[in-house]
């Protein structure tokens, strides 16, 4: 089993695992922005970025995303030092003047010592840090693939195919819940649900006419699990008188 | 194993557990933050506890795209790992008895009973013992058997 030290601390961890893997475990505190657990990583954002050396590498250093890092036996990681920190800096005034109005960046920033970005801010533009989170999650947990990004360079963006509502898109809000600096609109009602300019109609309860999920995303559902076509006809607080119902049948026997 | 038990003939609807629960994961008195509801049947004058039953085969867990719900096996209890979740709700309309729970303020936000980590609140602060979390034997003789013991402890 590896053993690695991180701030000085000696830490076990597991074959295959990655040095921002064991950092987490340990609530070892590295910034994130484009990672999430179910996802697989990607190291777009480079935000983790760690310094590492090893025994092995007498005088020699690197930087590496924490992220995308393999763990190693023996490997020395250093996730606050002045270099990691001047890295960092450097990244989210990049950042910042992508996105001047976000309130995440912003706070991260200043955590840095940013408080203001040395690059032309771009006003006009939206909050995206084009981090492919949203991209990512409908492509492989939902599975879907009804968002991608379109053009190349500084106009590169997330968008629906052909600028359109997206037709494979099931409504199931998962982009706007993982997007780390809450761009992408969710209007909801009882009634619908508009994401990405495409309306869809809430899949309401039977009985009382609360809604959780879209219409799509039953039918999403019914087919990932291969359930019967009325399982989800009830919601949860309908769902839970009638187990109510009858556990107080169990009890009065 | 230690289980928490429902035993709705000794409720009566004081809505403490509820209190309890809420100041314990949201630190407000807050009904709607509870993962314990009372439900109570006017017709028959009973009040039930509603409360997750960490299930042995899980609809959550079967439902959950990410695997962001697990089984703790230290206290036998399903658990949300809040870094997985992607905020579908595919858990809240899976579950067969309306025990995932939904934040209607957080959009995508869900919550369920965690047995507060081996020593659960409701239980703890249940005035009459409706909620109990003591240790079980597993079930052996017929449903109908464990019953009669049930109904012999309640009286």
């Amino acid at each position: 089993m590896p053993e690695i030290i991180i701030d000085g601390r000696r830490l076990k961890c597991e074959e295959g695992e990655t040095v921002l893997d064991v950092c987490k475990r340990n609530r070892i505190e590295v910034p994130t922005l484009c990672y999430h657990e179910a996802i697989e990583s990607w190291g777009g954002c480079r935000l983790c970025m760690v310094e590492i050396s090893h025994p092995k590498w007498p005088g020699w250093s690197n930087w590496v995303t924490a992220c995308l890092y393999p763990v190693q036996d023996g490997l020395v990681v250093g996730t606050n030092t002045t270099r990691v920190r001047r890295l960092r800096a450097t990244v989210l005034d990049l950042l910042l003047a992508r996105c001047p109005n976000s309130s995440v960046i912003q706070k991260l920033a200043a955590e840095y010592g940013v408080e203001d970005t040395n690059y032309e801010p771009r006003l006009d533009g939206d909050n995206c840090i084009l981090c492919g989170l949203c991209v990512r999650v409908c492509d492989e947990v939902i599975g879907v693939t009804a968002i991608g990004t379109a053009n190349r360079g500084a106009s590169k963006e997330i968008s629906e195919p052909l600028k359109e509502p997206p037709v494979d898109c099931i409504g199931c809000a998962a982009c706007a819940y993982v997007c780390p600096t809450d761009v992408i609109q969710v209007i909801q009602t009882p009634d619908y649900r508009v994401i990405w300019d495409r309306t869809f109609d809430m899949y309401k309860c039977v009985e009382c006419g609360i809604s959780h999920i879209t219409v799509e995303q039953k039918d999403w559902l019914i087919a990932k699990d291969n359930l019967p076509a009325d399982y989800y006809d009830l919601c949860d607080i309908c769902k839970r008188k009638h187990t109510a119902e009858k556990q107080k049948e169990l009890s009065m026997l | 194993m230690k289980q928490l038990i429902i035993k709705p003939k000794l409720c009566t609807n004081c809505h403490i557990c509820e209190l309890a629960c809420s100041f314990k994961h949201s630190m407000e008195f807050d009904l709607a933050h509870s993962r314990v509801k009372t439900i109570f049947h006017a017709e028959d004058d009973l009040t039930v506890p509603e409360i997750c039953l960490q299930c042995i085969d899980p609809s959550c867990m079967k439902g959950c795209p990410t695997g962001a719900l697990y089984l703790d096996d230290r206290i036998n209890c399903i658990r949300v790992n809040y870094d997985s979740c992607i905020g579908c709700l595919s858990c809240v309309v899976s579950c067969p008895f309306g025990n995932m729970l939904q934040d209607r303020s957080k959009p995508g936000h869900v919550y369920k009973c965690d047995l507060c980590d081996g020593d659960p609140v409701c239980a703890r602060f249940c005035p009459t013992g409706a909620l109990t979390y003591v240790e079980i034997e597993p079930l052996t003789g017929s449903v109908e058997m464990e019953l009669e013991k049930v109904e012999a402890e309640v009286g």
